[in-house]
Parts: structure tokens; sequence; C-alpha cells
């Protein structure tokens, strides 16, 4: 699986104006949803489901990383957009530090697997740190797109 | 919570929870195996990985009966893969993951 597969590129927010958690998650829902990604789907429900998952531990895996996800049953296939915080945002990530990349992953309840191999995508791409470097540098969505599918393809 | 063995022990785990190993437990594994002063791996896919690690337990994309091999070595091994086990083999139905 290649990230390319599921980011949504119409939908990638390259500078979130958003300072908190909240923000974030809304920010980018509400992308998605501009881009048709949710057919007869209320956003803030599905908001409300992402921000219910953080409150289970936070998805922010540390080394200003975020990767806050949940299975939805009104999708029915695999998305996800990236944002980038330009100033950071506290996300009560493991290391206590803040995240600056964003991927948020929205999945069908019935593909656990499918779910599981988009994080493990995601995470190989983003353990590269001169990427996210350059992701943090780029200021167009086509920009971070190109960067990110250059990196995905190795 | 030394036991004082060192040995180098090894478990085959299958993963039960219908959503796989997903980042909650992973994030549970992580903290439980960071209070252990023993070395942690974890073999899936023939791929090893550091126990004690979120990014590259991130890495671990385990589905339901799936195995992983869990290794641990060192002081507290005996207490690490008894703790570690039972982290794996949970099981969670909820939706959420």
């Amino acid at each position: 699986m290649r990230m390319s597969d599921f980011i949504v590129r119409s939908a990638i927010v390259p500078e979130l104006n958003a300072t908190d958690k909240e923000g974030v998650i809304r920010e980018l829902l509400e992308s998605l949803c501009r881009n048709g990604c949710f057919k007869d789907v209320d956003v803030e429900d599905i908001i409300k489901a992402v921000l219910k998952r953080e409150l289970l531990g936070s998805t922010g895996i540390g080394d200003g990383i975020a990767i806050p996800h949940t299975k939805y049953s009104g999708v029915d296939k695999l998305v996800g957009v990236l944002g980038i915080s330009p100033s950071g945002v506290s996300f009560g990530s493991r290391d206590g530090e803040p995240v600056f990349v964003f991927v948020l992953i929205i999945s069908p309840v019935d593909q656990p697997v499918v779910h599981l191999r988009a994080l493990e995508t995601v995470s190989r791409v983003l353990r590269d740190d001169p990427l996210v470097k350059a992701l943090r540098a780029c200021t167009t969505a086509d920009q971070l797109f190109e960067q990110m599918n250059q990196y995905s393809k190795m | 919570m030394e036991d004082a063995s060192h040995e180098l022990l090894k478990r085959v785990v299958k993963i039960k929870n219908p959503n796989g190993f997903h980042m909650r437990p992973k994030a549970a594994f992580v903290e439980a195996a960071s209070r252990f002063a023993s070395e942690v791996k974890l073999t899936w896919e023939g791929q090893v990985f550091n126990g004690k690690s979120m990014f590259e337990l991130m890495l671990v994309a385990a589905g339901e009966d799936s195995e992983v091999t869990l290794e641990v070595f060192g002081s507290d091994s005996h207490l690490a893969l008894q703790e570690l086990e039972k982290v794996l083999a949970e099981e969670d139905v909820s939706v959420l993951d």
C-alpha cells in the first residue's frame, strides 16, 4: 500500500490554522468533506468519533507526528488527508512534543486489516526524518503530495 | 522486578483481537515493555521490531489470527514475557481502535 492510495490530494491542508486538537481534527475532516469524501454523512458525527478515539489515548506517536483515525460505519472506503501545522499543536503525544505533521485516516468498520496497513504505511513513510523536514517546508498541497509520493514509492 | 534469570525467552503469540494488533494495544505494549529492564523484540513477517518503540510497532500490521514472536532478554525476562504475552493476547471487541 502507498500513501497516495488513500490520501486525497485535493483535501491536503498545507497550512492548518487550528491551534488545538479538536480544531485540527475539525479542519482536516471538513477538508475531506468539502472534497466529496463523505456521502450522506454528517461531518460533525465523524468529528465526534475521531475525538472519542483520542480520548482513549493520543494518536500522537512522537517526533512531531500524529495519525488521528477511526473506523466509521458511514464510509465504504479508506480515505486520508495530510495536514501541516507550521507552529505545531499540543496533541498529548507520547513524547510530550508538539505535532507538526498530521495524517488523518477514516476506514470502513469491516476492513480492520486495511486500516492496520494504512497506519503501517503512514508510519513507514514518516519515519524518514528528511521527508518530514521536506514536508514541513512545502507551501502548497501539490508540493506536499509530490513530496510524499516520491518517498512513498521508495 | 528483577528475577536474575538473564535468559532469552521466546514465545509465539496469536493475535486474537478482531481489530488486529492495533494502535491502542501497541501503546499498552510499549508502556508495559518500557517498565522492564529486558530487551523486548517482536518478530512479524520475518522482520524484527524493537518492542519499546511505538514508531517501530506501528510497522507491525498483524491482523486477527496472525502470529508474532515475542522475544525478551534480560534480568527480568520471565516477568516481562508473562506480562507482555498477556497484552498481546488480549481480546477487545470495540470498534474504536
